[in-house]
């Protein structure tokens, strides 16, 4: 069978597990089924929208920004006020998020973009603690850290099998987008503008371009997330907007596979079922998440995904720009 | 050289590179001092000077890299002072630098296949959406880039990783990913720094295959016998100016080059 | 006009802690050219290494002080040899998760060590309140605004006069020619981040008695040093310096004018209107601390 009828079987095989899942569930465990469809099927999914979104400007564009949980919560926080003061629709709430979201995002990359690297990792950190500070002080819209509570499920898809369908065809959307900005022509400029920026200047590309481009397209998808996540627990709270959850994102997307997609979906499938196996305190959780992310950024910064391709095809190199010097630096010699 | 596409007749009164009065200063040296610098289309030049004369960032400033300070640069008749480098890579300007750089992430052929393809103009929404139009450019640029590959030997190697490359083969990849963005104004960087007797062969043949089809070709190089072999002109710098500009054989007898080089008459005094 | 006045102060008194806790930064940044996500966070536990020293107010401030300076110099150096080594040989993408993952982790230990409450560490001349003029200032802010300059002085003093304090200038210059020469990157990257945990820890020890220690007190400092430094130049001492009080003096302007819970976008705003408009800082390009 050729590579590609091999991969398509694959493809297929996972998609109709995924459809087939609460159905699954049902059957196999009738007593667990909800809190297994909800934690595990809807967590994974949720967590795999938003890695992947995350992974186009870390993993392919190559700028780390830790603004990505702002819009999100521009997201989330949409869809709250928009569903508990004008039972808006949905979908109403979708089209507004992505476009505020896509809006800030447009802002702050033409603010930051003009810096390099680490500038703008610092101005996005800056961005994530505003984006907090406005949503706990802004209590006649949020509601501070009181969080706007009583969201409605989404019309139409309010019970947990609805949902899981929901936000199987969000992440299916995700992951659709991700594929049509990492193939191709915008795949490979968004590869050379993070292996060397410089270089893909002398051949024409225009690195702003792509950057916002992956910026963009990020934040416009998390919001997506956010919007689902505010109709799903029906809760929506300030720390939602600033670093928290920026440790998770890097876990899953380094523990997976940094710019790999396969490695991504990896690290947040793992992430959900992990910790919900273990089911550690809080605090505890946090410190463990961030000591696996020191050993694994220092050591194994491929991640899992590296693991499995150096096993698979025996490669013995980086697969990512993480896990060497990138412009310039020779690696040693293979004749 | 069947990979490029036909060449417009350029008339010896085009001029390709006009460097006015360039001034550049850095890390608080004097890099570069009210250089001027006239290239007519189709010509080969070499840049030759002693270390920290200002070459490298004479060609940074030129390929937009750096900003001058003072003076002007204006390529194929448009000011380019202040343009960005990408823009300016578009009006066909290509580089190859002094430490070979290529896209470590992506294959050998992928790297031809970004060499090219913002250089074409299609709209980024077409390629987005991977229209047809999009994948038959691609479908295209692979068959160039299959041809380019053969002219420097790495065909074998398309569908490796650039960073698992040695020196030499980056070089030859880079001249390669060049060929297939196929500049009018070509400059080059050291070419030869690096690379063993047979490599250094092959890069002259095929810079004077290069520019035998009609393109302008700026060498800096330190390799002598490359430079006189190859450049009918020589440009020379030292300490930030100009101090010879001319046909080979004169600026090789000139007193004021000899002495830039071994210093006679500076350590004397000294 | 006493408001103004009184905005002032607080304004200098929060420029003093930026600056300490800047210019420990910029030093780091110019010397071992790491920008360390988790800086902020050497403030925090100055903070409670003060609050175990007062030993609840058996020991004499001035012993807390010195205690907590030397005991935060001690923990920078080998913190710097055990973890901080691994990291400098590291890309810049590396060595910013590396040090966000550090910061994640210490803040964390903390709050499992110490809880999310806040801890006093109060002092008798935190309490005692002189009039100045028109305004009321407790006692402890004055002895800020002596100390503070008496440390900036003796940490330009070390760069200047000291071997170390030169090896270290000179490497933030030029590494290769340092290297060539002999000098000890290990030591010297050591005593870097010794000095700059001292600063931070003299800094927690002047402040916690007028406020309060807790683990997340960390983080945002972090992101306010890193605006002064960036705004100062980057890696220039006497530019953090001064960019820290200007934004201490705009935070408690902000804070007194417009709105206390919106003070903290203050930083952020002047951060991002410096970048814009001059993005070599306030004070230029300078090869070097």
């Amino acid at each position: 069978m050729s590579a590609t009828i091999l991969r398509l079987w694959w493809i297929g095989a996972v998609a109709a597990v995924l459809l087939a899942l609460p159905a699954i569930v049902r059957v196999g465990a009738p007593g667990m089924s909800n809190y297994l469809l909800n934690n595990y099927g809807i967590g994974s999914l949720v967590w795999v929208a938003f890695a992947l979104s995350y992974d186009l400007s870390v993993g392919h564009a190559g700028t780390v920004t830790l603004a990505h949980p702002a819009f999100f919560g521009i997201g989330a926080y949409t869809a709250a006020v928009l569903s508990t003061g004008t039972h808006a629709p949905f979908l109403a709430a979708v089209v507004v998020a992505v476009v505020l979201a896509g809006a800030a995002a447009l802002v702050v990359g033409a603010l930051f973009f003009r810096l390099s690297d680490v500038f703008f990792a610092i101005g996005t950190l800056g961005v994530a603690f505003m984006a907090n500070i406005v949503a706990v002080n802004w209590q006649s819209v949020t509601k501070g850290a009181l969080c706007i509570t009583q969201i409605p499920h989404p019309q139409g898809a309010a019970d947990l099998t609805g949902r899981y369908y929901l936000i199987l065809a969000i992440a299916a959307v995700t992951a659709l987008v991700y594929v049509a900005l990492t193939r191709g022509r915008v795949g490979r400029a968004l590869a050379a503008v993070r292996g060397d920026e410089g270089l893909a200047q002398t051949f024409g590309a225009n690195p702003f371009v792509y950057k916002m481009l992956a910026f963009v397209t990020g934040a416009m998808l998390a919001a997506l997330v956010g919007v689902f996540q505010a109709h799903h627990i029906s809760v929506v709270c300030p720390d939602t907007l600033g670093t928290f959850y920026t440790l998770n994102l890097l876990i899953i997307v380094f523990l997976g596979g940094v710019g790999t997609m396969r490695g991504v979906v990896l690290g947040a499938v793992l992430f959900t079922i992990i910790p919900e196996l273990a089911r550690f305190a809080q605090v505890l959780a946090q410190l463990v998440y961030g000591v696996v992310l020191l050993v694994v950024v220092l050591y194994a910064p491929d991640g899992v995904e590296g693991v499995l391709q150096r096993a698979l095809h025996r490669r013995r190199g980086p697969v990512s720009i993480w896990g060497r010097e990138t412009a310039g630096d020779p690696a040693e010699p293979k004749t | 050289m069947n990979a490029a596409p036909a060449r417009r007749a350029s008339s010896s009164a085009d001029i390709a590179l006009d460097i006015r009065g360039l001034s550049k200063r850095f890390l608080g040296v004097q890099a570069v001092g009210g250089v001027d610098l006239r290239v007519r289309s189709g010509e080969l030049v070499g840049l030759i000077g002693p270390n920290g004369s200002g070459k490298t960032t004479l060609m940074n400033c030129i390929t937009g890299i750096m900003r001058a300070d003072r003076g002007e640069v204006l390529i194929k008749g448009l000011r380019t002072s202040g343009w960005p480098a990408y823009r300016i890579a578009r009006l066909r300007v290509g580089r190859i630098f002094q430490v070979v750089r290529v896209i470590p992430t992506l294959t050998v052929e992928d790297n031809l296949l970004f060499a090219v393809q913002d250089l074409q103009g299609d709209p980024l929404w077409a390629r987005v959406l991977h229209l047809p139009a999009t994948r038959r450019l691609d479908a295209e640029a692979r068959g160039r880039a299959e041809e380019c590959l053969s002219l420097v030997g790495l065909q074998d190697r398309r569908r490796q990783p650039a960073w698992s490359l040695s020196y030499g083969q980056r070089k030859l990849l880079a001249f390669a990913s060049t060929l297939m963005a196929d500049p009018d104004l070509l400059l080059l960087d050291e070419p030869m720094a690096a690379v063993n007797p047979a490599v250094i062969e092959h890069l002259a043949r095929l810079i004077r295959t290069f520019h035998a089809a009609g393109r302008t070709v700026v060498i800096i190089e330190h390799n002598m016998k490359v430079i006189f072999d190859l450049c009918p002109r020589l440009v020379v710098l030292d300490r930030g100016a100009k101090i010879a500009d001319g046909p080979a054989e004169d600026v090789r007898r000139d007193r004021a080059v000899i002495d830039a080089y071994f210093g006679t008459q500076r350590d004397a005094r000294s | 006009m006493d408001f103004v006045l009184e905005q002032l102060v607080n304004g200098l008194t929060l420029g003093s802690l930026y600056a300490l806790v800047a210019i420990g930064l910029a030093l780091v940044v110019g010397v071992l050219r790491l920008i360390n996500f988790a800086h902020g966070d050497l403030f925090m536990v100055g903070g409670y290494l003060f609050f175990l020293a007062r030993l609840g107010g058996e020991t004499p401030y001035g012993v807390a002080v010195v205690a907590t300076v030397a005991g935060m110099a001690l923990l920078g150096y080998a913190f710097e040899r055990a973890v901080i080594e691994r990291v400098l040989d590291k890309t810049w993408r590396v060595q910013l998760v590396a040090t966000l993952a550090i910061s994640i982790i210490i803040v964390n230990a903390f709050i499992y060590m110490w809880g999310l409450n806040p801890k006093m560490a109060p002092t008798p001349l935190a309490g005692r309140f002189l009039e100045l003029g028109m305004i009321r200032i407790a006692a402890q802010r004055l002895v800020i605004f002596v100390v503070a300059p008496v440390a900036f002085m003796a940490f330009s003093m070390f760069l200047q006069r000291t071997r170390t304090g030169r090896a270290m200038r000179a490497i933030s210059q030029n590494r290769e020619a340092c290297l060539v020469v002999g000098v000890d990157p290990h030591r010297i990257a050591g005593v870097t981040f010794a000095i700059s945990a001292g600063l931070a820890g003299l800094a927690s020890a002047l402040i916690v008695p007028l406020y309060s220690v807790q683990p997340l007190m960390g983080t945002l400092l972090t992101f306010k040093a890193l605006a002064a430094v960036i705004m100062g130049g980057f890696g220039q001492i006497k530019g953090a310096l001064l960019a820290a009080y200007v934004l201490g003096v705009a935070e408690a302007m902000a804070a007194g004018f417009l709105s206390s819970s919106y003070a903290d976008l203050v930083s952020f705003g002047v951060m991002v209107l410096v970048l814009l408009l001059r993005p070599q800082g306030l004070f230029g390009r300078k090869v070097g601390i």
